[in-house]
């Protein structure tokens, strides 16, 4: 299959899950269409180096995360960046131990006010969380290890549970 | 939103004019070592000065040296790799941007070659030792200005991927 193909490919089945990365992004003096864009260039450009050695879906996300940090700190305004998930995604960060599932809009608001205020790193741990993946698949993406990614991650949720006081149904 | 189709077009489109950008500095460059290899080509059949043959010659090691490293650094350097684990490339890209990369070494034999080269020059009115003052007056000069550049353009840059990768190999 040309190149071209399997870039139309690859593009057409991941754009959700690519645009949903640049949102959490698309605040710092970009917004989520460019960086979109931003992003499927850098596919392109990497995609002859993809050597399955990662899924394609933890690459899809590498370069996504990469190219959105990346403007992230060129602009040097990557601590105005915002994370806007969705309240459905957000229940991926319920945790029987620290969060019961997030279904009131406010607690959902607030908490996503919280996560606004991380890091950028820290952010974008957690919204590799929100996607879904697995510890593993983090570790990948980021470039970390794992017992730093269980770490790191659980720092976070205690300290938004410190700042969020969730209680407990 | 664009389409992908546009998208492709776009980064085809910007591929193309780069690698003509490319193609045209090393053109340059095979232009004038194919002039100096010519000049070599006459002194030497026209039994002419055995001082224009090593000017011409230093010269033309330099164009070379010139052209292979402006290969090797756009080679290397050209795309910063996205799909590598972030951890990796912030370190990578910190490396890129730190204002003196030992890469930047393969230059200095064109340099060297250059100013040999320029040192046999007899339309210039200086004395030797003036003319080795100006040359490498000129490439400090031109480090200054570059480095104070890197201070406005590339240091915070380089500070903000430094504090990334501090937090990241954090254990907390």
């Amino acid at each position: 299959m040309k190149k071209e193909d399997n870039f139309t490919q690859l593009v057409k089945e991941n754009s959700e899950r690519i645009m949903r990365i640049c949102c959490y992004y698309g605040n710092g003096g970009i917004s989520a269409d460019d960086l979109y864009q931003e992003v499927l260039i850098n596919i392109w450009k990497s995609l002859s180096k993809f050597r399955g050695d990662s899924s394609l879906y933890t690459w899809i996300y590498r370069v996504a995360v990469n190219t959105c940090l990346t403007h992230a700190v060129k602009s040097n305004k990557y601590y105005s960046t915002k994370v806007t998930p969705s309240p459905l995604l957000l229940n991926n960060l319920a945790d029987n131990e620290l969060f019961d599932k997030i279904e009131e809009e406010e607690r959902y608001e607030k908490l996503s006010e919280e996560i606004n205020l991380l890091s950028v790193i820290d952010k974008a741990l957690i919204s590799l969380v929100i996607e879904g993946l697995s510890t593993r698949e983090i570790s990948e993406v980021i470039g970390i290890t794992e017992p730093n990614v269980r770490t790191k991650i659980s720092r976070i949720k205690t300290e938004l549970r410190s700042k969020f006081k969730i209680e407990k149904k | 939103m664009r389409t992908i189709d546009e998208v492709t077009l776009k980064i085809k489109s910007e591929d193309r004019s780069y690698a003509n950008l490319c193609i045209g500095i090393v053109i340059g460059y095979a232009l004038i070592s194919v002039l100096y290899l010519y000049m070599i080509y006459r002194e030497i059949v026209t039994g002419g000065d055995i001082i224009e043959i090593i000017k011409a010659v230093s010269l033309l090691l330099a164009m070379l040296n010139f052209m292979i490293f402006f290969l090797y650094y756009n080679k290397k350097y050209r795309y910063a790799d996205y799909s590598e684990p972030l951890l990796v490339m912030l370190k990578k890209a910190r490396k890129r941007y730190k204002p003196f990369n030992p890469d930047s070494l393969f230059i200095l034999p064109a340099l060297i070659l250059a100013d040999f080269g320029l040192s046999f020059e007899r339309g210039l009115s200086i004395s030797f030792w003036a003319g080795q003052l100006l040359f490498f007056g000129l490439i400090t000069l031109s480090a200054f200005v570059g480095y104070v550049i890197w201070i406005y353009k590339y240091k915070p840059l380089v500070v903000n991927i430094s504090e990334l990768i501090d937090e990241l190999e954090s254990g907390r």
